[in-house]
């Protein structure tokens, strides 16, 4: 069931899709939503950001005896909630700002956003530790606790003076995609998940839709950075340029060598039902497929996760490991 | 067939209420926002207002039974100069208009509805719902108002579901079913007079219920009188006849679908 709370001038107003009594009655007002959509800025890590889609309203919601507010409000705080059983297990898949859009018949859209993270470091500003520790360090600027849980150990070093002012936000996105690490942000929470591990597991026995598409990106030959270069099995394909964020040429090659074997892993896209428990970025899902040619194990580890909430989907893209089934 | 054309009710007030599911989610329209009781196992009642009506009926009610009161209240003018005596005082007095206690149990439909003679005077009605053992007491929606007659349907009625959820194929060729409540829907075919075809065209259709939900009652008579008949319904579409032109009966058709 998805929930979505708003709140207008602090009062809080209960709404959903299809209408569920639950501890509060969350009213059947919403009558669409946008898919959102959790992805990376490169294939081989980074900020896993929800990009935020819009909400349509009910306009008898915005009625006297509902918000009673019209013309609707400009902005008002949204919160949306996933459970399958009780109000109290409910999960929050975003809280964020919905400002209005546009009116119609039927009712008001409003678009969402999502938390902006504005804090920056300054130019100069030198950076020598792991990892987590300067994640703990930004999390704490950035009014965010760190979940290292799922993150690498030992965690990875990182070595860097910033040229120029950077939104920490991008920095620290920047220094995972070096270290083949993502994060992603629930409440006021940063996972930071190591992409070479399982940020937890789940197998999908029959559950997921007719035909996972399973698909390989372009084939990367080289990482470098104009001075270090990791070079893959194939010697044609892609070449892609990083930044090092260490100053060991050893070190380097080793980020280098996990970003090729990030890119050049097995990749497929799989959609299951909008229920249970809702992956999260770096879950590893497997699942057997028979009616390829031959029997085929999968897995993959959730890079993408598109939430369609009007058909109670979710969509999975991510790379793994295919193997004939034994 | 019966129809509340226009719901009349101006207020509602709970012998109790949970905060999350108040008195006036029954005037709302939506059967399924619900008012709820707070008091497990005991009876709980609404208090209404109507400017005027001949019946009530509730829908989406757990409550194995209803009592309803109908009372209207005297209006009193003073004549010019009339004034009040020393130690007089005013004593308010209510007329009853009706009352009944109906089993809601037989159908499992969770609707009901009860007439009461035409009073086109503010009036209250009380109604008293009897609670499933161990449960507070819910009500979707109340409806008071005028009540528009009709010929009965031909009894080939048609009746059915519409199905609002999905089916998803599966890859081992088992569906996901994204599943949400199904409505009742309704071709309800009658022979009805002229006169009564041209009101319920103009009068009630076009000048009041349009493709808003409204009580209906679609079959009252002796071999169709359970609550079953009772359904909160919008009109698919609009009610058609025909019939020659100078002749006294229109066999009309009209659609209707069950709202949520």
């Amino acid at each position: 069931m998805l929930m979505v709370k708003l709140t207008y001038s602090g009062t809080d107003y209960y709404l959903s899709q299809d209408g569920h009594a639950l501890a509060h009655l969350w009213k059947q007002y919403v009558l669409s939503f946008g898919s959102l959509q959790r992805r990376l800025p490169v294939d081989y890590g980074g900020y896993c950001k929800l990009e935020w889609g819009s909400i349509k309203i009910a306009g008898v919601f915005f009625q006297t005896g509902g918000l009673g507010v019209w013309p609707p409000p400009a902005e008002m705080d949204i919160t949306i909630y996933y459970t399958a059983t009780t109000e109290a297990a409910a999960v929050t898949l975003l809280s964020g700002v919905a400002h209005r859009a546009a009116v119609d018949l039927q009712g008001v859209t409003y678009d969402i956003y999502g938390p902006e993270y504005t804090d920056t470091a300054a130019a100069s500003t030198a950076y020598n530790g792991t990892l987590v520790t300067i994640a703990t360090a930004m999390c704490a600027t950035l009014g965010l606790t760190l979940d290292s849980t799922a993150a690498r150990s030992p965690s990875p070093t990182v070595v860097h003076t910033t040229s120029y002012e950077r939104l920490l936000i991008d920095l620290l996105s920047d220094f995972c995609a070096f270290y083949t690490h993502l994060f992603y942000i629930g409440g006021t929470t940063l996972y930071l998940v190591d992409m070479l591990a399982d940020n937890g597991s789940r197998t999908i026995e029959f559950k997921y839709l007719r035909g996972p598409e399973y698909h390989w990106k372009p084939l990367t030959y080289e990482v470098g950075n104009g001075k270090v270069t990791a070079f893959g099995t194939y010697k044609y394909g892609r070449s892609i340029s990083q930044t090092a964020y260490h100053g060991t040429a050893a070190n380097i090659e080793a980020a280098f060598d996990n970003i090729l074997t990030v890119c050049n892993g097995d990749w497929a896209s799989i959609s299951i039902p909008l229920e249970g428990d809702v992956p999260a970025p770096g879950e590893k899902i497997s699942w057997t497929d028979e009616q390829l040619a031959e029997d085929t194990e999968m897995y993959v580890r959730a890079r993408s996760i598109t939430y369609d909430f009007d058909r109670s989907l979710i969509h999975i893209e991510g790379e793994g490991s295919m193997t004939k089934s034994a | 067939m019966k129809v509340i054309a226009t719901d009349n009710i101006t207020a509602v007030t709970a012998s109790e209420q949970n905060a999350n599911y108040p008195a006036d989610n029954v005037l709302d329209g939506y059967p399924k926002h619900v008012w709820k009781s707070s008091t497990a196992g005991a009876s709980a009642y609404l208090t209404l207002t109507a400017t005027s009506g001949s019946a009530v009926a509730v829908f989406n009610t757990n409550a194995t039974a209803i009592s309803v009161e109908i009372s209207s209240g005297v209006s009193v003018q003073w004549d010019a100069g009339v004034q009040w005596d020393s130690g007089v005082q005013w004593v308010s007095s209510l007329m009853s208009v009706g009352s009944g206690t109906y089993d809601l149990t037989s159908a499992g439909v969770g609707s009901g509805w009860a007439d009461y003679p035409a009073t086109t005077i503010n009036h209250s009605a009380k109604i008293t719902f009897t609670p499933p053992a161990g449960e507070v007491v819910e009500c979707g929606v109340v409806s008071i108002g005028d009540v528009e007659e009709f010929e009965d349907p031909r009894p080939t009625m048609d009746e059915g579901l519409h199905e609002f959820g999905e089916v998803v194929e599966l890859q081992n060729g088992s569906v996901y079913v994204v599943d949400r409540d199904d409505v009742r829907t309704f071709s309800v075919g009658s022979l009805m007079t002229r006169i009564n075809f041209w009101r319920l065209l103009h009068s009630v259709v076009q000048n009041n219920i349009r493709s808003y939900p409204r009580a209906w009652r679609l079959a009252d008579n002796s071999n169709a009188d359970d609550w079953e008949w009772v359904v909160y319904a919008r009109l698919n579409g609009r009610p058609r006849g025909t019939g020659a032109r100078d002749k006294s009966l229109v066999n009309v058709t009209m659609d209707l679908i069950e709202v949520l």
